[in-house]
């Protein structure tokens, strides 16, 4: 599954709402057995502290820094708290000036996915073998 | 994660909202709240955020699209949409929102 978009109205903001609205969408991925969540965070506090370093900051030293604990961006830090992690980073992902257009690829793996088995020889053609259909083997 | 612990701002004002799964009369409601929240002025939000859009996403992956309510008048105030796409855990994601979208 990829997520869209999430956003919560600005008054409403910092009281778990978007907490709640992602936890809904992981328990869509337990229940619809789907493997993951893939996302691209957008890194608001980008540019903010690309300015305050005049400059000296590329962005995968600042994504880093977000991971490690020691910076604070307002998307991926709180998606990194919700289990997500960083799969790499999109150049160009969409226009927007505080982001300098980068994204990062965020993941989040449902544990309960359990991927469908298919059964080989098809249970037709076990079947076929145990009546004995003339001219069938399993594997035909 | 607890050096910027600080930077998340304390939770006073109780939560009064629940979350329910989007339906098509919520279309021009989510077109607001997006204008709102991602601070788009109201002339641009009809193109930006089309009610049509958002009910087209419902009618592709209706269990995909959720929103949040304020219980205590009805109105939307949040929202998240999702859809079905293929992906490899293994394998480098570089495309960007519009094509991974078609536009959305």
């Amino acid at each position: 599954m990829y997520g869209v978009e999430t956003f919560v109205h600005p008054d409403y903001q910092s009281r778990g709402v978007g907490s709640k609205l992602m936890n809904a969408r992981f328990d869509l991925l337990r229940r619809l057995n789907l493997r993951g969540l893939v996302a691209g965070s957008m890194i608001i506090g980008y540019n903010d502290a690309y300015t305050e370093a005049d400059g000296n900051l590329p962005v995968e030293q600042y994504v880093q820094g977000v991971v490690a604990g020691e910076r604070f961006d307002p998307n991926l830090s709180k998606q990194l708290r919700k289990g997500f992690k960083v799969k790499n980073l999109i150049p160009n992902y969409t226009e927007e000036p505080r982001t300098h257009d980068w994204a990062a690829a965020i993941l989040w793996m449902n544990p309960e996915y359990r991927p469908r088995t298919i059964p080989f020889p098809s249970k037709q053609a076990q079947q076929r073998a145990r009546v004995g259909v003339a001219g069938s083997s399993p594997l035909s | 994660m607890i050096a910027h612990k600080y930077q998340y701002k304390n939770r006073q004002t109780p939560d009064t909202t629940t979350v329910v799964p989007a339906t098509a009369e919520y279309a021009e409601q989510i077109r607001d709240l997006a204008a709102a929240a991602y601070d788009i002025e109201p002339a641009l939000a009809e193109e930006w955020f089309s009610p049509a859009q958002y009910r087209s996403r419902m009618s592709h992956f209706p269990e995909g699209q959720t929103i949040a309510l304020d219980t205590t008048h009805g109105r939307v105030v949040g929202m998240t949409s999702s859809m079905r796409f293929r992906f490899s855990p293994e394998v480098t994601f570089l495309e960007d929102w519009d094509r991974t979208t078609g536009y959305g």
